[in-house]
């Protein structure tokens, strides 16, 4: 069975659609992270049902929004049952937990709103989705750290091919929480904006949070075609692994390429999850170079933000437009190397042209969780 | 030939017993777990009862993780020592479902924070909260380096975790996995179904007329899968087989459940089918059955639209009667409770049950257990977000 993407959806500070997302990288815009400027949930999902969602449900569902318009899915195309909903979340809706709790610990518990308490379990966002869509086969959502959207793709390619659903709407979204900016900046994870944070830079020394969504419908490629929608990527493969260090993402690309029966050769280039983290970066950039050699190397954080498990999605939406416009976008900002990187081959400067096959998205957590995607152009 | 994925090994950690006799012989006693709350003060609500873990000797774990964690890696422990494992296998791999994770983190980030109006002391624990960290936690403790996911689909993720585990080892990309679920007693959830009026304020009365709601527990149940292979090579005690899983969503309300169970038998529907069973197959039934009014009447309804004669057939129990809502580790307790059933031909009783309701017509094994054979049981789960889940153990076959 081939799995192609019909139909992507994106919103990130950067742009609000995929395509002005990638605009901006090819321009090498960058952005401070934060909010979306300009984000009106409206114009994507109208204005009745949403109203207890909270921003990375909304985020969620426009992106998933984009994505079935994008592929023109109709409601003769599948029967409800036949279409899952598979999330990648490892924060939940973490602003939306946090002032539940916080309203019941300052103003008492019979004062907490009782329609936000179904805003506090974790896959939340993935079943207001499944709601809104009539999407009934399954809904799963997957939490392996930032590694979670890659890891939900890959758990949607086995549900398809296991025939357990025809169509998923999978994709992964994180609404800007100062819960989550307060505490990974108190662990020296994330940065403030005035500290740089450029993928592989010598000066980097950490990442700045910022809010995404990102979506993508993947139908077996005969039943996209009978139906006359347009193929955009094939999904060969997602592989994953649970180590830390140099062997994680190692390990991580090596299975993915087993898994679609390819060789480090055959990789046009990679969307690194490079993030301005001096141990992550380095750890990854070392995996590539062993494994790929002088592939040229793109990063998309410095653009787009940290959006943590929301980046990887984000990223395949980003690489499978690389894949259709030919041209690697270059890390934003990027101008004083770390020298530990000097065997990559880091697109610097403006975008580069190129024929693409197949481009290699990688995330990798700090807990370990590494997983990739290989997004091809349809043969 | 097709793998085929059988359970080895058992480690339930819950409000009544913990590790495999003491769970099972409170099972078979029908003890209520039911307690006045210790974890925290409920002075300021209107319910005060929930089922606690009591006397656990947790594992110790390094990097001080949150609860979840905890319980989950007990659960672990137990069930490597049932399994007959000396150590795990480094290539072993782990799923893990829960409803809020380590959710008690920000509680306690959250109170520090009102008392002293300052919270830059508490904030350094927020990376114990996200919910992958309970899998890495317990993988790291254990040495298991194979596929690791935490899967939060609330209180339905301890079967999805083993759905998962059994997709893996069928697959061959294991041999041998944990799955489970593990979630402790968290604020947010007494606080909010409190506030949704869904909490008794005594004992837990599922399928009987008077039952007035859930109570909240904590636990957690790790389940050995492993595939038929592997075990028969490690000569390895099998309790049963995982046969068949079945997933839906009733993409309708975000804590509702269908007024008519679509989904509810859509999803026991697709179990049976993968497992090549008809309903009349199925000698027990695991059930949801959190004591609502709305989820056992919907569920009992669905039930009897399913199974039709065969219903009353059909012995059907809540746990949860006994042991509480575990959320994201109910479905895991559950899936062991029906593991043991096939094994020690003991089918768990509803206890609390008083009044027989009508629109709950159901063989509830009302109070005792029962000592029949059992070689095919089904364990339903359902959760906020409409999420349904059903899971088929057998005996096994030749």
């Amino acid at each position: 069975m081939k799995i192609v993407i019909t139909g992507i959806g994106a919103l990130a500070t950067v742009g609000i659609g995929a395509r002005p997302a990638f605009e901006s990288m090819l321009q090498g815009r960058a952005n401070a992270g934060g909010e979306i400027a300009g984000f009106d949930p409206t114009v994507f999902l109208g204005t009745k049902g949403i109203r207890h969602f909270d921003r990375t449900a909304l985020l969620l569902a426009s992106a998933a929004r984009l994505a079935l318009d994008q592929s023109r899915f109709g409601t003769a195309d599948y029967a409800p049952d036949e279409i899952g909903v598979v999330v990648g979340s490892t924060h939940g809706s973490i602003q939306a937990i946090c002032e539940f709790d916080q309203e019941a610990v300052r103003d008492g518990p019979d004062y907490v709103n009782p329609q936000a308490f179904a805003n506090t379990v974790i896959n939340a966002p993935a079943s207001r989705v499944a709601m809104l869509y009539q999407a009934m086969g399954l809904n799963t959502t997957i939490s392996s750290g930032t590694a979670s959207s890659l890891d939900a793709l890959g758990y949607s390619l086995s549900m398809m091919r296991l025939g357990r659903v025809k169509a998923i709407v999978c994709g992964a979204a994180l609404g800007y929480s100062p819960e989550i900016a307060k505490g990974y900046g108190a662990a020296g994870r994330l940065v403030g904006s005035d500290v740089p944070c450029v993928p592989f830079a010598m000066d980097r020394r950490g990442s700045k949070l910022a809010e995404a969504g990102a979506a993508f419908v993947l139908e077996d490629e005969a039943r996209a075609r009978s139906r006359g929608a347009a193929a955009l990527v094939e999904v060969s493969s997602v592989g994953s692994a649970f180590s830390t260090g140099v062997s994680g993402p190692l390990k991580a690309m090596g299975e993915t390429l087993a898994f679609a029966h390819l060789d480090p050769g055959d990789v046009s280039c990679v969307f690194s999850s490079a993030s301005g983290s001096p141990l992550g970066d380095h750890e990854e950039g070392e995996a590539i170079r062993r494994m790929l050699g002088h592939v040229p190397v793109t990063a998309s954080r410095s653009l787009t933000g940290d959006c943590l498990e929301a980046s990887g999605a984000l990223d395949v939406a980003l690489a499978v437009l690389a894949v259709e416009a030919e041209k690697i976008p270059s890390i934003a900002g990027l101008e004083e190397v770390d020298p530990a990187f000097a065997g990559l081959d880091l697109v610097r400067g403006s975008s580069r042209e190129l024929p693409i096959h197949h481009v290699l998205v990688n995330t990798r957590d700090d807990s370990g969780h590494c997983a990739s995607a290989l997004v091809s152009r349809m043969s | 030939m097709t793998r085929r994925t059988v359970v080895t090994g058992l480690g339930p950690v819950t409000p009544i017993g913990i590790g495999r006799d003491a769970f099972w012989k409170a099972v078979a006693a029908g003890v209520d777990g039911s307690d006045e709350v210790r974890r925290f003060d409920t002075s300021m609500y209107k319910v005060h009862r929930a089922c606690e873990v009591k006397d656990l000797v947790p594992p110790r774990l390094s990097g001080d993780p949150g609860p979840a964690s905890i319980l989950a890696a007990a659960a672990t422990q137990l069930a490597i020592e049932d399994a007959g494992l000396e150590a795990p296998p480094g290539e072993a791999g782990l799923v893990i479902g829960t409803t809020g994770g380590e959710i008690p983190v920000l509680e306690e980030m959250h109170r520090t924070r009102h008392a002293s109006g300052d919270d830059e002391g508490a904030r350094g624990s927020f990376s114990k909260y996200p919910c992958h960290r309970i899998a890495t936690t317990v993988a790291n403790h254990f040495g298991l380096r194979g596929p690791n996911l935490v899967v939060p689909t609330a209180c339905a993720a301890g079967n999805y975790a083993i759905s998962i585990a059994r997709d893996w080892i069928e697959s061959g990309r294991v041999d041998l996995a944990f799955a489970g679920g593990a979630d402790p007693l968290s604020i947010v959830s007494f606080t909010g179904f409190g506030r949704m009026f869904a909490m008794s304020p005594d004992r837990c009365r599922p399928f009987d007329k008077n039952r007035k709601g859930i109570l909240p527990g904590e636990g957690a149940g790790i389940l050995v899968l492993e595939s038929l292979e592997s075990a028969r090579t490690r000569g390895a005690r099998i309790y049963a087989e995982v046969i068949g899983y079945g997933l839906s969503c009733d993409a309708y309300h975000p804590t509702m459940p269908h007024p008519e169970g679509i989904g509810v038998q859509m999803a026991m529907g697709r179990a049976l089918r993968d497992a090549g069973l008809e309903p009349q197959d199925v000698d027990y039934l695991c059930a949801h059955g959190t004591g609502t009014q709305a989820n056992d009447r919907i569920e009992a309804s669905a039930i009897q639209a399913f199974f039709s004669e065969h219903t009353s057939a059909l012995p059907v129990s809540s746990l949860k009667s006994m042991i509480g809502h575990t959320m994201g580790a109910a479905s895991a307790i559950e899936a062991i409770a029906c593991v043991l059933a096939i094994h020690t031909g003991i089918v768990p009783p509803t206890i609390n049950y008083e009044t027989p309701d009508p629109e709950c017509a159901l063989d509830v094994v009302p109070n005792r257990a029962r000592n029949m054979r059992v070689d095919v049981a089904l364990n339903n789960a359902y959760a906020f977000g409409g999420n349904n889940s059903s899971v088929v153990f057998s005996r096994v076959r030749a």
